[in-house]
C-alpha cells in the first residue's frame, strides 16, 4: 500500500435523497464512504480512483439501534463499537455483539460501520494488488495456481475466483436470519442476508447484491432468535487486528441438552458466509454430547476442496463446529 | 586532585539506578518531537524512487526523457549518476558492508536483484508530479530466474545473482562463481572426541523466516546541497556519523562538507544503521540545486529495507546421561539478501556461547538471494542459531528427565569459560539469571491443563567503539550534555544520570542533546547495545575532565595547590584542614565566577570504549495451545537478564519487554510471503503480523546485576540479548503443551494445525 491518495471531490449529502441523487449524477465515478476503512485501502492502493466520493456517515437515518417490537433495526452507518456496546443487542443477539467485538482493532471499530463490514470487498492479495484477475474483470485467477499463496482462500463454492468473505459480522447476521434494507432508485427494498452476499457463480465482480446507485440503509434482525443460545469464535493469525482464517456463528434453541433448532454460519471458507446446513440438520432434536460433536465434525467440512496452502481450514472448520455444539452443553 | 573526584564506584549511587522522567518524554507525547519526515525547507522538492517490479532482472536501458519533460520535474537520478566503487568492507554496527554493494543497493546498476530495488529517482515540485514522473520512466528489463530460498540458492544450478562472486573462506578458492559469498568456521577442541564421550546425541534441522525490524517510523530524510559543494542532511538514523561516511563516499565528498543531523527516531532495532534514501536525496539535491525530501511508504520499507536473515540451521549436541554437554556442532546457512553480508558470523559466535564446552564447531554460510539486503536486527544472527541450540538443549533435558534450568546451570558459561569464538569470559551473569529463574514464582507456579512451559537462555557479546561527548557548563550552573549516539532506547536519560552521578549534581540540571556531525568528533552509531555503555563512559570521562577544570579553578581562587582541592557532592572543597579554611565552591558558584576567574568550563571526552560486558538472559514462558484451532496464546512471560548495572531501570525493563515481544512475533506470526514471481505479498502491518498489545501479556522482568568491571558503574549493554531466547523458549513451551517439537518458524495457527494433522496421520495408519 502506498501512503498517497488520488485527488477526488468529497460530497457530504444531508439526506438519503441527496445521497441517491449524487450517486445517480456521478454514476460509475461515484463511491460511497462511511467509516472508510475498506475504501481508503483501495484508494491508497490506487486500484480504485473514483472522482466523486460520497460520505454518508453523517446521515441521521443511517444511525441508531432501535427496537421495533418484532425486529431490531441497526442503521448501516452504526459503528461496530456502538454495536459491541449496545445493551439491547447484547440482550437479544449476543452472537452479533461478540462478532462485532472481534472485528479488527478498537480504533477501527470506532470508525468502521456495520454497513461497511458486510459490504467490504474481497481480501485476496492478488486481487488487491491489482492483478487482472477474474474479479477485477480479467481472465485468470492468480491465487489458484500450483505455486500461488492461498492459505487464506476458499474451501467451498469456487467458481473461477477463490476469494472468501472477510467479514466477522456477516456469519452472525446470516445465522440470525437478518434482512438487509437497501435504497434502490429511491425505493427501500428488503433482502434476506443470505441473498445479500453473492458468490462468483452469480456475479464475480461483486461480493453483495449492491449495485451502482444502491445504498445499504439498515439491517433488520427479526426476534426469531432473540434470547437463543449462541456462540461466536474467530480464528486468526493474530489475536487483534487481523481477518479471520475461519470464523463461526451459531444460534440455537435448546430444551435442556436437546437442540430444538440451530443455525450456523462460517466466514473465511467461501466467498459468502457458509451455512453449515448439514450440521444444522444433524443436530436438530439431538442431545448435545461427545457423540454429537463427533458427528458434527464429520459433516462440517463435507464437500471442501482444499487449495495448496489452506488444507488447515478443514480441521479448523470441523473443530469449530464441534466446539460450537459443545458450547450448548 | 583527590581520589574522590572520580565519582562513587562503590555500589552506593545517588542517581544511577533511579527513574526520573526522560528528558525527551514531553516532546514525544505532545507531538513536538521532530522525526525524520518533520523537517521542511523553503523550495523543497519531493523525491520518489522508482523500484524494480522484478525479483531479478538485467537492466538494459533506462529512458528518463519523458519524466524530465513533465512540468514540475526538476531532475532524475539513475545508476549513471553514481560512480562505481571498488570492493571495500567497512563496519556497520555488528555487521560489515561493502561499498561496492552499497552503491548498488542504493541504485541498481547491472541488475535489479530484488523486488523494490531502486532503479531511478526523481525530484519534483510535488508528490503527485513525482509519481507521474516515475510512471514515465521506461526501463528495459530482461527478467531472469530468481531464487529466494537459502538452500536452493546454494545449489549448483541456482540462478546466479552476482556473476563474479567467488566464495571467500574456502581453500583452495573456487574457480566458479556461486551465491555463497563466504564460509566461516569457529572451532574449539575436537567435536568428534566430544561426541564420542556423549551418551545421547541429538541433531535436528531448523528454519527461521526473515523478519522485519518493524520500526514504526519509515525511513525519511531531507538533503540540502549548496552550490559551493557543502551539504546538510537531516535523517532518521541510528548513526549520523556513519551516514555521513557512507554518503560522502558514494557522492565523492569530503566528510567535512557534509553535516548530518539525526532526527528523533521512531525505532530502529538495527535497521537504521545503513543508508537507503540519503545518498539519493543528496544526489537529487546536488543536481536540482534545491532541498529534496524523501520518505518511504510502509510498502517500500518492507520491500526494500533490511530484514533479519532467514535461515536454515542444522545443529547437533552431545550429552552424557548425567547431563554434561560434551560437544556442540552446527551448520548455519543465512540469507544475506541481494548482497553479501548476512550476520552469519555473529550467529556462529553466539550459537553455543551460553555453555562451557570443550568441543565446539560451527560453520556458517553467507548466501545471496533475491530478497532485500538484510540489515542488523537486535543481536543480528544470534536468535536464529540459538533457537536451534536452545531447542536441542531442551530436548536433551527432557530425554534424561532433568529440569531444563538445572541442565543449563550444570553447563553454564561463567567467568573463565573460553568461548568458541575466542575470548575467555570475565564476570558474566548467566548462572545468576538461571538461579533467579529457578527461584522465581513463575517457574514454581503449576501449569493449567493444556499449557506448556518453556525456558531458554540467550547471549550477546555487545560492543564499545569510538565515542565522543561534551559537557558545557552554563553560567547558571546548568549543563548541556552533547552526545553523538541517537537516542532510541532512553539513552539521553541514562547519560544524564551517569553525568549527574559523576559530577554530584542534580540530574535535572543536565539537559541532553544529540549533536550533529560537526559538533562532535566521530562517534559510532547506536547499535551493539553500546550506547549506555560507551557513550556513558565518554560522558563520565567528560565529567571527570570538567571536575578537573573545576578543581583547578577553585585552587586558583583559593590560591592553594590543586592537589589540595577535592570534588565531593557537586562542590569543590579544601582537602582537609591543612589545605586551608574555605567555604566550598559549588558547581553553580564556579559557573557564576567562570568569566572572572579564567573562562568557561567544557568537559570533553573522545574514547574508543573497550571491554563491553557480554550479556546473558534467561526467559520463562507459559503458553496455552488450542489443539482445535492451532492458536498459541502467551499466558505468562518472564525475562531475567544481567544488566551489569541498570542505570535507568525503567528503560532496561522496556528493552527486556520489547525484545521479548519482538521475539514472540518472530516465533508465532511474522513471515514474508512471496508469490511465485518473487514479489512480496504482505508489505504492510496488517498482513505482516507483528504482535500488538492485546496479543501479549504483561512481560515480567527481573534485572540481575553482575557489574561489568570495565565500566565505572558496571554497565553492560542490554538492548539485544532479550530477543535471543524467545523463539526457543516458546517452541520449548509448545512442545511441553503438545508433545510436538516445532523446528520451523513461525508457529502460526495454520502451521500448528498442519503439524497436529501430520502427527495424527501416522497414528491412525
Amino acid at each position: 500500500m502506498t501512503d498517497y491518495m488520488h485527488a477526488f471531490d468529497l460530497y457530504v449529502p444531508a439526506s438519503l435523497e441527496d445521497a441517491a441523487r449524487l450517486l445517480d449524477e456521478h454514476g460509475t465515478n461515484a463511491w460511497i464512504v462511511a467509516g472508510g476503512k475498506d475504501s481508503f485501502d483501495w484508494f491508497k492502493d490506487r486500484h480504485r480512483q473514483p472522482q466523486a466520493v460520497i460520505d454518508i456517515s453523517g446521515l441521521e437515518e443511517l444511525h441508531g439501534i432501535r427496537d421495533h417490537g418484532g425486529h431490531i433495526s441497526i442503521g448501516a452507518a452504526t459503528t461496530l463499537t456502538e454495536i459491541e456496546e449496545s445493551e439491547l443487542l447484547r440482550e437479544h443477539f449476543p452472537v452479533l455483539t461478540q462478532a462485532a467485538a472481534q472485528v479488527a482493532s478498537p480504533q477501527i471499530r470506532n470508525a468502521g460501520t456495520i454497513g461497511g463490514n458486510v459490504s467490504q470487498d474481497a481480501r485476496c492479495t492478488y486481487y488487491r494488488d491489482g492483478f487482472p484477475c477474474y474479479r477485477a474483470g480479467g481472465d485468470a485467477c492468480y491465487a489458484n495456481t500450483p505455486t500461488a499463496m492461498n492459505r487464506e482462500h476458499a474451501l467451498f463454492g469456487v467458481s473461477r475466483c477463490v476469494a472468501v468473505t472477510p467479514s466477522d459480522t456477516a456469519p452472525a447476521l446470516v445465522a440470525l436470519e437478518a434482512e438487509m434494507v437497501i435504497s434502490r432508485n429511491g425505493v427501500l427494498q428488503t433482502v434476506p442476508s443470505e441473498a445479500y452476499f453473492v458468490g462468483p457463480d452469480i456475479d464475480i465482480t461483486r461480493m453483495t447484491v449492491l449495485k451502482e446507485g444502491d445504498i445499504l440503509v439498515a439491517v433488520h434482525i427479526p426476534k426469531t432468535w432473540a434470547g437463543a443460545r449462541s456462540y461466536f469464535e474467530k480464528i486468526a493469525d493474530r489475536q487483534t487486528w487481523d481477518f479471520a482464517l475461519v470464523n463461526i456463528a451459531l444460534v440455537a434453541k435448546t430444551e435442556g441438552t436437546q437442540v430444538v433448532a440451530a443455525r450456523i454460519a462460517c466466514g473465511g471458507v467461501q466467498c459468502t458466509p457458509r451455512r453449515l446446513a448439514e450440521v444444522e440438520d444433524l443436530v436438530q432434536g439431538e442431545t448435545v454430547g461427545p457423540d454429537l460433536e463427533t458427528l458434527a465434525r464429520r459433516v462440517a467440512a463435507r464437500g471442501a476442496k482444499a487449495l495448496n496452502y489452506n488444507q488447515f481450514k478443514i480441521p479448523l472448520i470441523e473443530n469449530l463446529a464441534a466446539r460450537a455444539i459443545r458450547s450448548l452443553a | 586532585m583527590a581520589a574522590n573526584s572520580h565519582g562513587k564506584t562503590n555500589g552506593s549511587t545517588r542517581w544511577v539506578g533511579t527513574r526520573p522522567v526522560r528528558p525527551d518524554g514531553v516532546d514525544k507525547v505532545t507531538g513536538r518531537a521532530r522525526f525524520g519526515a518533520d523537517v521542511h525547507l523553503p523550495n523543497m522538492l519531493v523525491g520518489k524512487v522508482l523500484r524494480s517490479p522484478h525479483a531479478h532482472a538485467r537492466i538494459h536501458s533506462i529512458d528518463t526523457s519523458a519524466a524530465l519533460a513533465l512540468p514540475g520535474v526538476k531532475t532524475v537520478v539513475t545508476r549513471d549518476d553514481f560512480n562505481d566503487l571498488p570492493s571495500e568492507f567497512v563496519p556497520a554496527g555488528e555487521m560489515l558492508i561493502n561499498y561496492r554493494d552499497v552503491v548498488r543497493n542504493v541504485m541498481a546498476r547491472e541488475k535489479a536483484l530484488f523486488e523494490g530495488h531502486p532503479v531511478a529517482a526523481v525530484a519534483a515540485v510535488s508528490e503527485k508530479v513525482a509519481r507521474e514522473a516515475l510512471a514515465r520512466i521506461k526501463v528495459d528489463y530482461e527478467v531472469l530466474p530468481h531464487v529466494l530460498d537459502v538452500v536452493e540458492a546454494m545449489a549448483p544450478e541456482a540462478p546466479l545473482l552476482h556473476e563474479d562472486l567467488i566464495t571467500a573462506g574456502v581453500e583452495p578458492a573456487p574457480t566458479t562463481p556461486s551465491n555463497v559469498a563466504k564460509v566461516v568456521e569457529f572451532k574449539l577442541g575436537d567435536v568428534e572426541a566430544g561426541f564420542a564421550e556423549a551418551d545421547i546425541v541429538i541433531e535436528r534441522e531448523f528454519s527461521t523466516q526473515p523478519v522485519h525490524q518493524g520500526y514504526i517510523e519509515p525511513h525519511a530524510c531531507i538533503a540540502n546541497y549548496s552550490e559551493d559543494g557543502q551539504a546538510e542532511l537531516w535523517c532518521t538514523t541510528q548513526g549520523h556519523f556513519v551516514v555521513r561516511g557512507h554518503c560522502a563516499k558514494l557522492l565523492g565528498m569530503d566528510v567535512s562538507k557534509l553535516r548530518v543531523t539525526a532526527s528523533e527516531i521512531g525505532g530502529g532495532f538495527g535497521g537504521k544503521t545503513v543508508v537507503y534514501l540519503e545518498p539519493v536525496a543528496l544526489m537529487l539535491s546536488r543536481k536540482s540545486g534545491q532541498p529534496v525530501k524523501m520518505t518511504m511508504s510502509r510498502e517500500e520499507v518492507f520491500q526494500a529495507s533490511g530484514p533479519a536473515a532467514g535461515t536454515r540451521v542444522w545443529a547437533k549436541v552431545g550429552m552424557t546421561n548425567a547431563g554434561r554437554i560434551t560437544a556442540g556442532e552446527a551448520v548455519l546457512k543465512y540469507q544475506a539478501g541481494a548482497f553479501q553480508g548476512s550476520p552469519v558470523q555473529p550467529g556462529c559466535m553466539c550459537a553455543f556461547a551460553p555453555y562451557d564446552l570443550a568441543h565446539v564447531k560451527v560453520v556458517g554460510y553467507d548466501v545471496v538471494v533475491n530478497r532485500p539486503k538484510v540489515a542488523a536486527y537486535r543481536a543480528p544472527g544470534a536468535p536464529q542459531s540459538e533457537f536451534a541450540v536452545e531447542s536441542i538443549i531442551d530436548e536433551l533435558a527432557k530425554r534424561i528427565g532433568m529440569d531444563p534450568v538445572e541442565l543449563r546451570l550444570k553447563n553454564a558459561a561463567k567467568e573463565g569459560t573460553k568461548a568458541a569464538y575466542g575470548p575467555t569470559f570475565g564476570p558474566v551473569g548467566l548462572v545468576e539469571t538461571l538461579e533467579e529463574a529457578k527461584a522465581h514464582d513463575h517457574y514454581r507456579t503449576p501449569l493449567k491443563p493444556g499449557q506448556g512451559r518453556g525456558v531458554a537462555s540467550g547471549f550477546w557479546f555487545n560492543i564499545g567503539g569510538e565515542t565522543c561527548a561534551t559537557l558545557n557548563l552554563g553560567e547558571d550552573g546548568t549543563i548541556a550534555l552533547v552526545a553523538g549516539t541517537p537516542d532510541i532506547g532512553g539513552s539521553r536519560a541514562s547519560l544524564c544520570l551517569q553525568a549527574a552521578e559523576t559530577l554530584g549534581v542534580d540530574v535535572e540540571r543536565i539537559r541532553p542533546l544529540i549533536g550533529d556531525t560537526s559538533t562532535l568528533g566521530y562517534t559510532f552509531l547506536t547499535g551493539g547495545s553500546r550506547t549506555a555503555f560507551a557513550s556513558g563512559m565518554a560522558v563520565i570521562e567528560a565529567a571527570r575532565d570538567m571536575i578537573r577544570q573545576l578543581c583547578e579553578r577553585a585552587a586558583k581562587i583559593w590560591d592553594i595547590p590543586v592537589d589540595a582541592v577535592e570534588w565531593i557532592d557537586g562542590e569543590a572543597r579544601p582537602a582537609g584542614s591543612n589545605a586551608g579554611e574555605f567555604e566550598p565552591l559549588s558547581l553553580a558558584d564556579l559557573a557564576r565566577l567562570a568569566g572572572k576567574s579564567g573562562g568557561p568550563f567544557v568537559g570533553r571526552a573522545q574514547i574508543n570504549a573497550q571491554g563491553a560486558g557480554p550479556s546473558f538472559g534467561t526467559h520463562i514462558v507459559d503458553v496455552d495451545v488450542d489443539r482445535e484451532t492451532g492458536r498459541v496464546t502467551i499466558e505468562r512471560y518472564t525475562v531475567i537478564q544481567d544488566a551489569g548495572k541498570a542505570v535507568h531501570p525503567s528503560y532496561v525493563e522496556g528493552q527486556l519487554q520489547g525484545g521479548a515481544v519482538q521475539g514472540i512475533g518472530w516465533a508465532l506470526n511474522e513471515e514474508y510471503i512471496y508469490d511465485d514471481k518473487g514479489r512480496l505479498q504482505n508489505p504492510g502491518f496488517l498482513d505482516y503480523r507483528i504482535p500488538v498489545c492485546s496479543d501479549v501479556p504483561m512481560i515480567d522482568t527481573v534485572i540481575v546485576e553482575v557489574p561489568n568491571p570495565t565500566h565505572p558503574y558496571g554497565v553492560r549493554g542490554v538492548g539485544e540479548t532479550p530477543i535471543v531466547p524467545p523463539m526457543a523458549a516458546i517452541a520449548n513451551a509448545v512442545e511441553g503443551a503438545l508433545g510436538l517439537r516445532f523446528t520451523d518458524l513461525p508457529m502460526s495457527p495454520p502451521r500448528v494445525l498442519k503439524a497436529l494433522g501430520d502427527a495424527r496421520v501416522p497414528k491412525a495408519a
